[in-house]
């Protein structure tokens, strides 16, 4: 052979036999082998495209699912979160208030002047956008 | 696109057209079938394997078209793909496949010519060399396309072949009836 330009006898023999017993050296096929290698292309072509389109539509289903959860948890965190705050910090003002009221007289009892008089000396610096608090009427001592 | 073209032509037009993809890949389909049947027969002897390795080749070939470099032959690509799924399917065999291939051999053994010669004590080597037997001697490979299917160096593809050779040359003098024809 070209690959092995000088083999010994032997191997030269060996060689020759297997080339001349080559050609017998094979099974029957089955008739149907072609039309069923084609058939399963097929099926296998029609199945993936199915599979392929479902695959889509439970994609697009499940990212709309999924967004919708997490926007629903985003505003219902946001919602918790913010009304949480409030309370704690209305509770925390309202306490302020009152621990501080003995300085401020009923005629202060505006905005402007709890913040100064109050809030500002406290180290107090957040601001309230929600003034409910505000109507807050203490008790006269 | 006619069905004289090569194959390497027949699976660019396709690619570039993508049309009438299934009819053209059936073209490939008709050409190798039956070549890759007998390779992969010769290395499982079971008609029932072989013939699942072929449709399982085939369908893989479809599948990874795209990956298929023009520079080489699709043929000896598909036959690198039969060879892993074959490398593969040792790989997995379970008690009851191989309970199933001695059935399949009992049929075959039935239906056709069991006596093949050389090639019959060729399959007591190792699979490797084998291997490069059928390829080279059977399915007449060179060097170089042995390599590229079975993932090894072509130095290592001469070795093996060299090995399988020796290993064969002990047989030879059950032979001698047959050598004595080959050489007159």
């Amino acid at each position: 052979m070209k690959d092995h330009p000088q083999l010994p006898e032997d191997e030269k023999e060996i060689e020759a036999l297997l080339l001349k017993q080559a050609p017998k050296f094979k099974a029957r096929a089955p008739i149907n082998l072609e039309s069923s290698i084609l058939k399963n292309i097929q099926e296998h072509s029609k199945s993936s495209s199915k599979r392929k389109s479902t695959f889509e539509w439970k994609f697009i289903a499940s990212a709309a699912i999924i967004l919708l959860g997490v926007s629903f948890l985003f505003y219902k965190n946001n919602q918790v979160i913010s009304q949480s705050e409030y309370r704690d910090d209305s509770i925390s003002l309202i306490q302020l208030i009152q621990d501080n009221m003995d300085s401020v007289s009923a005629d202060d009892f505006d905005q402007q002047k709890i913040a100064q008089n109050i809030l500002e000396p406290l180290g107090v610096t957040a601001i309230f956008e929600d003034f409910a608090l505000l109507t807050y009427q203490p008790e006269k001592k | 696109m006619n069905s004289s073209d090569t194959d390497e032509k027949i699976i660019e037009e396709c690619r570039s057209q993508s049309k009438d993809w299934d009819r053209y890949f059936s073209i490939l389909v008709s050409r190798h079938q039956e070549a890759l049947f007998q390779y992969l027969w010769k290395k499982t002897r079971s008609i029932h394997n072989a013939e699942d390795l072929t449709q399982e080749s085939f369908l893989r070939a479809y599948q990874k078209i795209d990956l298929f470099d023009s520079n080489y032959k699709f043929k000896t690509w598909l036959f690198t793909i039969a060879t892993r799924l074959c490398l593969n399917q040792v790989k997995k065999k379970t008690p009851d496949s191989n309970a199933e291939d001695i059935l399949d051999q009992e049929a075959q053994k039935e239906s056709t010519e069991t006596d093949f010669g050389l090639w019959e004590k060729a399959k007591l080597l190792n699979e490797d060399q084998y291997t490069v037997l059928i390829l080279k001697y059977s399915e007449d490979y060179s060097i170089q396309d042995i390599s590229k299917i079975m993932d090894k160096s072509e130095n290592n593809i001469k070795v093996l072949l060299y090995r399988a050779r020796q290993a064969l040359t002990k047989h030879l003098p059950q032979f001698q009836e047959i050598k004595e024809k080959v050489t007159t």
